[in-house]
């Protein structure tokens, strides 16, 4: 109410000044829309503050004056008449509002039913419009006098200015079926009165040969109402003598409304708008042929708020923002309207351009010293760099921001760049270079890869796919041209802008949201209104059939709009550095454990305290959710790992001569982002020694049974709070005998005695090992399974093999499913406790007495299931006091893998624990047997043990014999020896 | 190597420098300084986790609202008797070398403004005592604070203490002798 209160006044000052305007001059259309504007922030008010009845009485009002401007009743005087005394009401009500803050005590507003009742306002003998155009003879003539009126007048002299003018506005009235006209008019007549106002000769003459130029277009065009070439001229150049056709292009195109856009947008635009600078362009627009009927009106309508924003100081901001509101709801049109047309067009004007300079049509030639065979591996690499960026367009169209997709399609068109300039191929290295640089401005976030640009590359590739066969063609001796659209692309790749391509999509996608909804939701109209609309509207879009009807107002139609288009973007995402992620998801961790010290204290465990419990289960509930999401924020999916391994197996089977059919599965499967970039290592890895040494030659093949086409299939699935990996071949798989004969002869075994297959097979993640009878440049050096092994550790992870002789292999990776998050068993040792990872441990049993045994008084040997493996106790290791010293009073922890397996004393397991692991803090670099720090339950900090250092220490420890007194001191001295 | 260019002591050009505010604290009796912008904060004694393996003046590591950071026993690192923890010790939080490092003292005492023309320059005792690590001499109220380069105390040595223990397997502290090559020159 107060707001109400506050602007009303001011509102209805305007008001009467227009009606003021309008009763001097009742063909000024200006003052009109300007009233009936005013009339509507009325009504938008008084609806705020909930005044019904002054709401209705402002409707009425505006209706009245919309329908004179709409040319369907008259401003005669009557209608003046009641429109004042309307306004005197209004002026009533509102001293009494002030007074009583209710509408209860309103006066009575009988006029109101007259407004509503136009024709009982006709008082005056009804002057139809139309009547006008039958005197158009006559008139077209007074306009000749008028032109010859404007010519003699001499710039000092303003008394023959008024008649001229009231004479144009006149004509203008009388123009109402060709507002075209009519608008030329109304802007002479308007550029006459900024003549007769304003100060200096100069601009006073100026204005005087604009509206010249303005009453001439408007004379050509009653006489030749076809041809509309001339008057758009003159309405768009606002310098006399400017006749030229640069300025209808850069007015007629679509960026205009950018550029005034722009200018509105001008920080300061509200003191220092350049007027002249917006409404002229806009009323050049507003009449140009090329827009549709709806985009002219709206044009005419922002410029009409142009010249109020002329005589009114007060609400700049508002009319500049308004004037913003109908360009925006325009440039919606024209984005809404097949932009189809527009680009064709636009190539068109550019086409004769560009075949200007090469005039014959382009043939495409092979440089003369080719080399067959360099063209067709170039055809190849290029059609291969093809199929990938069309890939990853396809994928950009669903996640534009995919970096690594932009920089595949950035590279394959590089790469084709490159060789075909190497090759002479000037026209394919040219196409290249231009998509080159689109995709350079895509990678460097200046645009984004979607809508046209997105059509844009996609031509692109098709081209060069077009213009690769052609060159194939060209081998084989065929004379190919280039195609037609080769001219018509460069241009578009050159300027995409100029050409109206923008990331806006330009297919008519299905809308999700119906604009007519949005405008109910929002209370603007109501739903009747919009069906009897929608019902009528025919082939016109919605908006533009509620703005016609008056159902809705153009601003509120451009803002549902606009809500309509963000509404119909799919998803939205917000760009995160990885760190603050990162931090994110410790703090979470940070939480769960502090939530957890909360949950466990005696406090809330004390049973006569249910309802703490039951507060702090519900906070439980909450944290576990949010570390959850916390979770998956980081897991993307493992598609693009698995997408390079194909490529990678299309190579590499084609390079040794193999047949593969490569299979995936489950590329949906998630897993940490960290742990995607460094599993792709040992992945190609396995991936290379499946098909170079597991799936033999096709002739083998046929030799063994099999089909001649191996196959090689990843797999990756979510098992047990795990993700694994499998990668399976039907090759040869891994041959014992041979791989036993040559550990034994690198010294790594003995004897292959004993050892059971899965013990064999493991010998090949040693460093150095290699079966491969020879060295390829693919694999075989032995450096591959060592390095796999290494890798997937770090991701504390662990790889399996199983494999047939004859029958194929399978290699089993099993990674924990974050990075972040620990499995661990917490154990203790003395007073200290530790961490072990949970992947690390086999099991953990209580040793019996005569299970134990030790050899050769250097080491202990535990026997479990026939297994023989040492023990190390952690608190030598560790030089922990106070621990347990026989095994059979403290627990043995089974850990490390394959033929690697100890047992690790400890005093007792505390329990399985998820910890955040951190490092352990600057300074301390690394310790061996520990891979970093977790804090535990109670706030304290416990160590994670990390066993194969583990393993590795107590080896080195185990050279010293075990002293009298069963412990190991570890010193200086000893150091040496452990060496 | 800018130690060795400017002679024996600190180099000149900081002297001037070494005025300003400085928290003060105990260790076995005597007084130290700690430049204020190297302290981060101060916290009273946590449970300490010891690591293993590591020098005996490494204390362990402690849980900081969720950070994991190493602390160092400053009695052992200079040589001086391990003492029971009493209400009075403290941790000091301080910034050395772009991380965060707990320092266990006595007793942390107050913040002193000393002036430049207070600090004298750190007397050599001959190469029988470590003089490296201490900036300068501050004079207050009569009283002798030895200021310390805590980047200096901390870090580097000890760093190259826990290399050697990771390559050798050694869980021995580097004896405080064990002065790196150019600072003994300096000295001398």
């Amino acid at each position: 109410m107060r707001q109400f209160l506050k602007q009303a006044p001011r509102i209805l000052k305007g008001l009467s000044v227009k009606l003021g305007q309008l009763a001097d001059d009742p063909y000024n259309r200006r003052p009109l829309s300007a009233a009936a504007q005013a009339a509507g922030r009325l009504l938008e008010q008084a609806d705020q503050a909930g005044l019904r009845e002054f709401g209705k009485a402002a409707d009425a009002v505006r209706h009245a004056l919309q329908s004179c401007r709409e040319g369907q009743t008259e401003l005669n005087s009557r209608h003046q008449e009641v429109l004042k005394q309307a306004l005197g009401w209004m002026q009533e009500c509102l001293a009494v509002l002030q007074e009583s803050q209710t509408e209860l005590a309103l006066p009575k507003a009988d006029w109101v039913e007259l407004l509503h009742r136009p024709q009982a306002l006709s008082a005056d003998p009804p002057t139809p419009a139309r009547t006008g155009l039958q005197q158009d003879d006559g008139k077209a003539m007074s306009l000749d006098d008028l032109a010859v009126l404007l010519v003699q007048q001499d710039p000092e002299d303003l008394s023959g200015l008024g008649k001229i003018q009231s004479g144009l506005r006149k004509l203008a009235a009388l123009q109402p079926d060709n507002c075209q006209t009519g608008e030329l008019l109304d802007s002479a007549a308007e550029k006459l009165m900024q003549a007769s106002q304003s100060g200096s000769s100069k601009q006073r003459e100026r204005l005087l040969s604009e509206a010249g130029l303005f009453i001439d277009a408007a004379s050509d065009m009653m006489e030749a109402p076809g041809e509309v070439g001339s008057w758009q001229l003159a309405a768009g150049s606002p310098e006399p003598g400017a006749r030229n056709p640069e300025t209808e292009t850069s007015l007629g195109s679509g960026t205009g409304i950018e550029e005034i856009l722009q200018l509105l947008n001008a920080p300061g635009a509200a003191e220092s708008l350049d007027l002249s600078a917006v409404q002229k362009p806009l009323r050049a627009m507003s009449l140009d042929p090329e827009y549709s009927a709806d985009i002219r009106e709206l044009l005419s309508q922002a410029a009409a708020r142009c010249s109020i924003l002329d005589g009114n100081e007060g609400s700049t901001e508002n009319l500049i923002a308004e004037i913003g509101l109908f360009l925006d709801a325009v440039s919606d049109m024209l984005a809404s309207s097949p932009p189809q047309e527009e680009a064709p067009q636009a190539v068109d004007s550019q086409q004769p351009l560009e075949q200007a300079s090469p005039p014959e049509p382009l043939v495409l030639k092979l440089p003369e010293d080719t080399d067959s065979e360099l063209m067709g591996e170039f055809i190849t690499e290029s059609n291969e760099a093809i199929d990938s960026a069309e890939a990853s367009l396809l994928d950009l169209e669903t996640s534009p921001d995919d970096m690594e997709a932009v920089n595949t399609v950035f590279r394959s068109f590089h790469t084709i760049k490159g060789t075909s300039a190497f090759l002479g191929l000037d026209i394919i290295s040219h196409l290249a270079h231009l998509a080159e640089n689109l995709l350079s401005r895509i990678r460097e976030k200046e645009i984004v890869c979607a809508g046209g640009y997105a059509d844009l590359a996609l031509r692109s590739v098709d081209l060069l796919k077009e213009l690769l066969q052609g060159v194939q063609d060209s081998l084989g001796g065929q004379e190919t041209a280039v195609p037609a659209s080769y001219h018509s692309l460069a241009a578009l790749l050159k300027a995409p802008e100029a050409h109206g391509i923008s990331d806006e999509s330009s297919d008519a996608e299905p809308l999700p949201a119906r604009l007519g909804d949005i405008l109910v939701n929002q209370g603007k109209v109501e739903r009747d209104e919009v069906e009897a609309v929608a019902a009528s509207k025919g082939e016109v879009p919605l908006g533009q059939a509620l703005v016609k009807s008056s159902t809705a107002r153009v601003s509120d139609v451009a803002h549902a709009l606009r809500s309509q288009k963000r509404s119909a973007s799919p998803e939205s995402s917000v760009r995160v550095r990885t760190e603050k992620l990162d931090r994110l998801i410790d703090m979470v961790g940070e939480l769960v454990i502090a939530h957890s010290m909360v949950a466990q204290d005696e406090i809330v465990l004390d049973r006569s305290n249910f309802d703490t419990a039951r507060k702090v289960n519900h906070a439980g509930k909450i944290v576990r959710e949010l570390q959850d999401l916390c979770m998956s924020l980081r897991m993307i999916p493992m598609r693009g790992v698995f997408q390079k391994m194909a490529r990678l197996v299309r190579d590499l089977s084609r390079k040794v001569g193999k047949q593969v059919e490569f299979t995936t599965e489950g590329e949906e499967t998630e897993i940490d982002r960290n742990m995607v970039d460094i599993i792709g290592d040992p992945l190609v890895h396995m991936v290379r020694n499946a098909v170079d040494h597991g799936v033999e030659m096709p002739q083998e093949r046929q030799a063994a049974g099999k089909s001649a086409t191996g196959k090689v299939r990843l797999h990756a699935y979510h098992a047990g709070g795990s993700v694994i990996v499998e990668l399976t071949d039907d090759g040869k798989g891994l041959n014992r005998e041979q791989i036993a004969a040559k550990a034994v002869a690198n010294g790594l075994i003995e004897s292959a005695d004993g050892l059971s297959d899965r013990e064999v097979f493991e010998l090949i993640f040693a460093p150095g090992f290699s079966t491969a009878q020879e060295i390829t440049d693919v694999s075989g050096r032995g450096v591959g399974m060592d390095v796999v092994r290494r890798s997937i550790e770090s991701l504390r992870g662990r790889v399996q093999i199983s494999s047939k002789y004859g029958q194929g292999s399978t290699f089993t990776i099993v990674l924990p499913l974050t990075l972040a998050i620990t499995d661990g068993m917490l154990v203790r040792v003395g007073a200290e406790r530790f961490i072990v990872p949970t992947v690390n441990i086999f099991m953990s049993f209580c040793p019996e007495p005569d299970s134990l045994s030790t050899v050769t008084g250097r080491g202990e040997m535990v026997l479990l299931r026939d297994e023989l493996m040492p023990i190390h106790r952690l608190h030598r290791l560790f030089e922990i006091e106070g621990a347990v010293h026989q095994p059979t009073q403290g627990i043995l922890v089974v850990v490390g893998d394959g033929d690697r397996r100890c047992a690790v004393l400890v005093d007792e397991l505390l329990g399985q624990q998820q910890v955040v692991a951190k490092s352990l803090g600057g300074g301390l670099g690394q310790v061996q047997g520990v891979s970093g720090a977790a804090i535990l339950g109670d706030g304290k900090v416990g160590l994670i043990l990390d066993t194969n250092g583990l393993v590795e220490l107590a080896q080195q420890c185990l050279v010293k014999p075990i002293s009298a007194d069963g412990s190991v001191k570890i010193s200086n001295g000893s150091a040496a020896g452990c060496r | 190597m800018e130690h060795l260019e400017s002679g024996a002591g600190q180099p000149i050009q900081s002297e001037g420098e070494l005025g300003g505010k400085y928290l003060t604290f105990f260790l076995a009796g005597e007084e130290y300084g700690l430049e204020i912008l190297k302290v981060h904060e101060i916290i009273g004694v946590i449970p300490i986790t010891p690591v293993p393996r590591t020098p005996k003046y490494i204390r362990g590591v402690v849980n900081l609202r969720g950070k994991v950071i190493p602390v160092i026993d400053l009695r052992r690192k200079f040589g001086m008797q391990p003492k029971d923890e009493t209400e009075e010790t403290c941790i000091i939080v301080v910034q050395a070398q772009q991380r965060e490092i707990g320092v266990v003292v006595d007793k942390v005492s107050e913040v002193l403004d000393i002036a430049s023309g207070d600090i004298d320059e750190s007397p050599s005792f001959g190469s029988g005592v470590q003089t490296d690590y201490i900036l300068g001499i501050g004079k207050s109220e009569g009283k002798v604070k030895l200021l310390l380069d805590i980047e200096k105390a901390l870090s580097n040595q000890d760093v190259k203490d826990l290399r050697r223990v990771t390559d050798t397997g050694s869980a021995e502290a580097a004896p405080p002798a064990a002065v790196p090559e150019g600072m003994m020159e300096a000295h001398a």
